[in-house]
C-alpha cells in the first residue's frame, strides 16, 4: 500500500498550495498541463504527497529526466479534449448505422449531417491525429529517454502506439486535419476505437495524461531553474535546506537551515515586516514539493520523509462557533500533539504562537509547549514568536533548539530588512515605529497642550 | 454642529440598515407610511447635538407612549396623495373646472386615464385627512397637562379644522364639479398646508412608532445635559436593546474618571457591553428611548467606535495598520478638541502581543487626558492595566469568568477591577496538551 503524507486544509490554504479568489498559487505555478486530463493528474499528486523516500525518488528522476531534455507534448488541447469526449460516450445506439440505410435518410444526411455522425465523425478523426503525431514523437523521442526513469512508461506507450488492434487507424492516421473517410470506414475505425480496444485507448491517454504533466513539470523545473530534492529514510530525521526561497516572492532571498536530531526546533524572532512569514511558507512549501518528488526553489535540499505536514500561519478563529482566536489556537495544538502522541514523525510550523492571548499566557504556554517539542526528536518543529524573553529562558538550558532571527536595519526612522537568517533572539519590534511614523502620538501632544494651559 | 461618526462606527454599532437583521433602524421601524420610514432613516443619520431638541424629543415620544395612541393610516394612499401634491397647480377655481370637464369628456371620448387618476388621488387624500382627525381626535380626548407636543398637534388641529377642507362633503366617487373643487382646493387653496400636514403625520409616525417599541421592551428615555459641570455618561443598568434577556451594567464615566479600561476573556461580554454603551449613546442623541433603569449624558458632539474592525487575523500586518489608520482617525478629531465618545475594542489585535502591549499603553495614556472625551478601551492584554493603575482618571472593570469544574462559565457582570482570569494556560490543562507529548 502506497504510504501518503498527512496534510489537512489548514496546511493546503496556509502554504498555498491551491490558490482562491485569485492568488498565485502552487499548483497554478506547475500547471503548465496542456491537457485537462494531465491538470487533473497534477491536482491529484498535489491532494497526495507521498510518504515513502523509494517512490519519491523515482518520481523525482522521472521529473528530472524531463527537465533535462527539451520536450513538448506533442497533441494539440483540442485533439485530446475531442478524445476524451468522445470516448466517454459509451452508448452503442450513438454508432452509425451502416446498410439499412433509407434513400430519405441518406438524403438528409447530404443535406445536414446529424448529431451522431458529427459525433463519431470528429471523435475519429481525432484518433488519426492521435496516433500520426504519437508515431512521430515516439520515434523522435526514443533515443532521449533510454536508460532514463522513464523507459519503462515508454516502452508501455510505445507498445500500445504500435499495437496490433490499432492496425486499421495507424492505416488511416495522417498529419491532415481531415481525412477523407467513407461511412463504412468511419463505422469501423469508430467500433474499434470506441468499443472493442476502448481499454487500451483509454490506457493510452492515461499514459498521455502522465506524459503531459512529466513535461510540464520537467519545464518548469528548467526555466524557473529548481533543483530536485532527495528524499531520505525517515529516521534520518534531517532537514536540509540550501539556498531556499519562495517561488511566489519576486527577487526573493535565500537562506539555508539545517535540523537534525540534535536540533530539532527552530526558534524563530524577527519584526513583523522582517519576513518570518514567508520564510516558514517557503520551507514549508519546498518540504511539501519535496514528497512529491518535484522540483523545488533550491539550489539544494535532502529532507527525512515525514509522516505528515502540520503548519498554523493563517489561523481563522472560528466566531460563529463561539470559538476565540486564542481557542483556535489551542485546539490546533492539540491536533499535532494527537499526531505526536501517536509516533508520528511530523514537521510542523507555528507562526506567532499564541497571538491571541495576554502576554504572560503566551510566555508560558510557548515555553510549556516548545519544551515539550524538544522531547520528539524525529519531528521537527518552527516556532516564531515575539516574546523573545520566552527564548531567553529556554536558552539557559541546553535543549535541542536553534535560534535564529529575521534582521531589521534602522536607515534613519525607516526600517530595513536584510532578509537574512542570523544566529540568535532578536527584539526588534515595529509595531511602535509604524505608530511614531503615523505621528499619532505627535497629535496627541500638541492637542492637549493648548487645553492644559487653558484649564 | 453636527454629530460626527463615520461609516465604520455605523456598522459596528448595526445602526443603519433597513435590510440588515438586528439594525437599530429596524427596531424601531413600525412605521406606517413611506415618509415615515424616510424621517426615521434621516434621525438615524443625523442624531441631535443639543440637549433642549433631545430632550423636547424624547418627552414628545414619552408622552405618545403614555397616551397610547395609534396611527391609523394606509400606507399606499398616502404615498398616493403625496404624489398627488406634486402635480400642477390649478391657475384658478375656473381653470379647475374647465379642466375637470376637459378630462371627463377625454375619458368618454377616448378612455383616458387621467379623470379616473384624479378621482383616486382626491379620494387618497380625503383618507389620509379623515386619519389625521382620527389622530387628532385621539390626542385631544387622552390630552395630559404639559402636553409636549402642543406645537405640532396645534399645527394639525389647523390644518384639518380649515373651514373649506372641514366642510367637504364630497364621497367618491365624485361628480365632476366635486372634483374640480377638490382639484382646486387640494393642489391650490390648501396645497402648502396639505404638505405640511404629510409632514406632520410623518412626524407622528415615527414618534408613535418609537414609543410603541418603548412600551413593549420597557425602554426608558434618557436625560440630556448641555453643562460641563455634570459627567459626562450616567447609567444604571444599561442593557442591549436588541437581546431579550441582556443583563444591565451601571457605569459612570465623568471629567475625573472619563475612561474604562476594560478586560476579560474572548467570549466574557466585552464586545457586547460595548456595543450597548455606544448604541445606546446613539440613541439617547436622537432623544430615542435606551434600554436602562437611568441614563443621564452630557451632549456630545460624536462617536467613534472600533470594535469589529472584522476578526480577520489573516489579513495580518495589513490589519494593524488599518488599526493604526483608525487610532490615527480617533486622534485628529480628539485633538481638534470635539467633545467624542470612543469605543476602542481589542485595540492592535492585529500584531504581536509585545506591539499590542506598548502601542495600547501609550495610546491609552495619550487619550486619557483629554478629559472631555469619555473613552471605553478593552483589551486580553491585561499587564496593559497593571502599567495604567497610576493614572488616576482610569477606571478598571472588567467581565468575569467563572470556572465550574473545567468549563467557564459567564456572568457578564462588569466587575470593578482587573481580570485575573488567566484561561489561557487553563485551557491548554484543560484540552491535556502537555501530558499527550510526554
Amino acid at each position: 500500500m502506497v504510504k501518503y503524507l498527512t496534510i489537512d486544509d489548514q496546511t493546503i490554504s496556509d502554504l498555498a498550495i491551491f490558490g482562491k479568489s485569485g492568488k498565485a498559487s502552487v499548483y497554478d505555478l506547475y500547471n503548465k498541463t496542456i491537457t485537462q486530463g494531465g491538470g487533473a493528474k497534477l491536482e491529484e499528486l498535489f491532494r497526495h504527497p507521498l510518504s515513502d523516500e523509494y517512490l519519491i525518488n523515482a518520481k523525482a528522476e522521472i521529473f528530472k529526466c524531463f527537465s533535462l531534455q527539451e520536450y513538448s507534448f506533442p497533441i494539440d488541447s483540442e485533439t485530446m479534449g475531442a478524445l476524451a469526449y468522445y470516448l466517454e460516450n459509451e452508448d452503442v445506439r450513438s454508432q452509425l448505422q451502416i446498410g439499412s440505410q433509407s434513400f430519405s435518410q441518406k438524403f438528409k444526411d447530404m443535406v445536414a449531417a446529424d448529431s451522431d455522425q458529427v459525433f463519431v465523425h470528429d471523435g475519429v478523426q481525432a484518433s488519426l491525429r492521435l496516433f500520426y503525431k504519437l508515431g512521430e514523437f515516439v520515434k523522435q523521442m526514443e533515443s532521449g529517454v533510454r536508460g532514463s526513469a522513464y523507459e519503462a512508461s515508454f516502452d508501455k506507450l510505445v507498445e500500445l502506439v504500435n499495437a496490433s488492434e490499432f492496425a486499421g487507424v495507424r492505416q488511416y492516421a495522417s498529419s491532415k486535419f481531415e481525412v477523407k473517410l467513407n461511412t463504412i470506414v468511419l463505422s469501423e475505425l469508430d467500433k474499434q476505437v470506441r468499443f472493442e480496444y476502448r481499454e487500451k485507448m483509454l490506457e493510452l491517454l492515461d499514459l498521455l495524461y502522465d506524459l503531459d504533466v512529466f513535461i510540464a513539470v520537467g519545464q518548469v523545473a528548467r526555466k524557473r531553474g529548481f533543483h530536485f530534492s532527495k528524499a531520505m529514510p525517515k529516521d534520518s530525521g534531517a532537514l536540509n535546506y540550501k539556498q531556499v526561497y519562495h517561488p511566489h516572492v519576486e527577487g526573493a532571498i535565500a537562506n539555508d537551515l539545517y535540523l537534525n536530531k540534535e536540533h530539532n526546533i527552530l526558534f524563530l524572532t524577527g519584526a513583523n515586516m522582517a519576513g518570518k512569514s514567508t520564510l516558514m511558507k517557503s520551507i514549508g512549501v519546498a518540504l511539501y514539493l519535496g514528497h512529491m518528488g518535484f522540483p523545488v526553489a533550491a539550489e539544494h535540499f535532502e529532507f527525512a520523509v515525514r509522516d505528515g505536514i502540520f503548519t498554523s500561519i493563517n489561523l481563522a478563529d472560528n466566531l460563529s462557533m463561539g470559538a476565540s482566536h486564542y481557542y483556535a489556537e489551542v485546539l490546533r495544538v492539540k491536533e499535532v500533539a494527537v499526531e505526536l502522541s501517536q509516533g508520528k514523525q511530523l514537521f510542523v510550523i507555528f507562526d506567532e504562537m499564541f497571538r491571541g492571548t495576554n502576554v504572560k499566557d503566551a510566555y508560558d504556554a510557548t515555553i510549556a509547549l516548545t519544551k515539550a517539542f524538544c522531547n520528539k526528536t524525529g519531528s521537527q518543529f518552527i516556532i516564531s514568536t515575539h516574546i523573545m524573553e520566552a527564548g531567553e529562558l529556554l536558552q539557559k538550558e541546553s535543549l535541542s533548539i536553534k535560534y535564529q532571527y529575521l534582521p531589521t536595519e534602522m536607515k534613519g526612522s525607516i526600517p530595513v530588512y536584510t532578509r537574512i537568517l542570523k544566529d540568535g533572539i532578536t527584539a526588534d519590534r515595529q509595531g511602535m515605529i509604524i505608530i511614531q511614523n503615523e505621528g499619532i502620538l505627535e497629535m496627541l501632544d500638541a492637542g492637549i497642550k493648548g487645553k492644559e494651559e487653558a484649564l | 454642529m453636527t454629530f460626527v461618526t463615520d461609516k465604520q462606527t455605523l456598522a459596528d454599532l448595526n445602526l443603519l440598515g433597513k435590510y440588515k437583521i438586528g439594525s437599530m433602524f429596524n427596531l424601531f421601524n413600525r412605521v406606517k407610511t413611506r415618509g415615515g420610514e424616510l424621517l426615521l432613516e434621516e434621525m438615524f443619520r443625523t442624531p441631535l447635538t443639543n440637549a433642549e431638541a433631545i430632550n423636547k424629543r424624547g418627552a414628545c415620544i414619552k408622552y405618545l407612549q403614555e397616551l397610547d395612541v395609534k396611527l391609523d393610516i394606509n400606507w399606499e394612499l398616502t404615498e398616493m396623495a403625496s404624489h398627488y401634491l406634486t402635480e400642477t397647480r390649478p391657475a384658478n377655481q375656473l381653470s379647475s373646472i374647465f379642466n375637470a370637464y376637459k378630462e371627463k369628456t377625454q375619458e368618454v371620448m377616448y378612455r383616458s386615464q387621467k379623470y379616473y387618476l384624479n378621482q383616486r388621488h382626491i379620494y387618497a387624500m380625503q383618507e389620509v385627512l379623515l386619519s389625521a382627525s382620527n389622530l387628532l381626535g385621539q390626542l385631544l380626548k387622552k390630552s395630559k397637562a404639559g402636553n409636549p407636543c402642543k406645537t405640532i398637534q396645534d399645527r394639525l388641529d389647523k390644518i384639518i379644522n380649515a373651514p373649506a377642507l372641514k366642510q367637504l362633503k364630497a364621497k367618491y366617487p365624485y361628480t365632476v364639479s366635486q372634483t374640480a373643487q377638490c382639484q382646486f382646493l387640494f393642489l391650490n387653496r390648501y396645497r402648502q398646508s396639505l404638505e405640511e400636514l404629510l409632514r406632520l403625520l410623518y412626524e407622528f409616525d415615527v414618534y408613535i412608532s418609537v414609543a410603541q417599541v418603548a412600551a413593549s421592551k420597557g425602554l426608558i428615555y434618557a436625560q440630556a445635559d448641555d453643562s460641563d459641570k455634570n459627567d459626562l455618561i450616567d447609567v444604571e443598568n444599561l442593557r442591549h436593546p436588541s437581546l431579550s434577556n441582556a443583563i444591565g451594567n451601571t457605569i459612570t464615566l465623568s471629567k475625573k474618571e472619563n475612561v474604562l479600561f476594560l478586560t476579560g476573556a474572548n467570549m466574557a461580554g466585552k464586545s457586547t457591553w460595548m456595543k450597548t454603551l455606544g448604541i445606546s449613546f446613539y440613541l439617547a442623541h436622537m432623544g430615542f428611548p435606551v434600554a436602562a433603569d437611568s441614563m443621564r449624558f452630557r451632549v456630545m458632539e460624536g462617536i467613534f467606535t472600533s470594535i469589529n474592525v472584522p476578526d480577520d487575523i489573516s489579513l495580518g500586518w495589513s490589519h494593524f495598520y488599518a488599526e493604526v489608520m483608525r487610532v490615527k482617525l480617533v486622534a485628529k478629531e480628539v485633538s481638534s478638541g470635539k467633545r467624542l465618545f470612543i469605543l476602542f475594542d481589542e485595540l492592535f489585535k492585529g500584531t504581536n502581543v509585545k506591539d499590542a502591549y506598548d502601542a495600547t499603553l501609550v495610546v491609552t495614556q495619550k487619550l486619557a487626558k483629554y478629559r472631555t472625551c469619555a473613552f471605553v478601551i478593552s483589551t486580553h492584554i491585561i499587564e496593559v492595566g497593571e502599567d495604567l493603575k497610576g493614572t488616576p482618571n482610569i477606571q478598571f472593570g472588567y467581565m468575569p469568568t467563572v470556572m465550574q469544574g473545567a468549563v467557564p462559565h459567564y456572568t457578564y457582570n462588569m466587575t470593578p477591577g482587573i481580570t485575573t482570569d488567566r484561561q489561557g494556560m487553563i485551557i491548554i490543562e484543560n484540552e491535556k496538551i502537555l501530558e499527550m507529548l510526554a
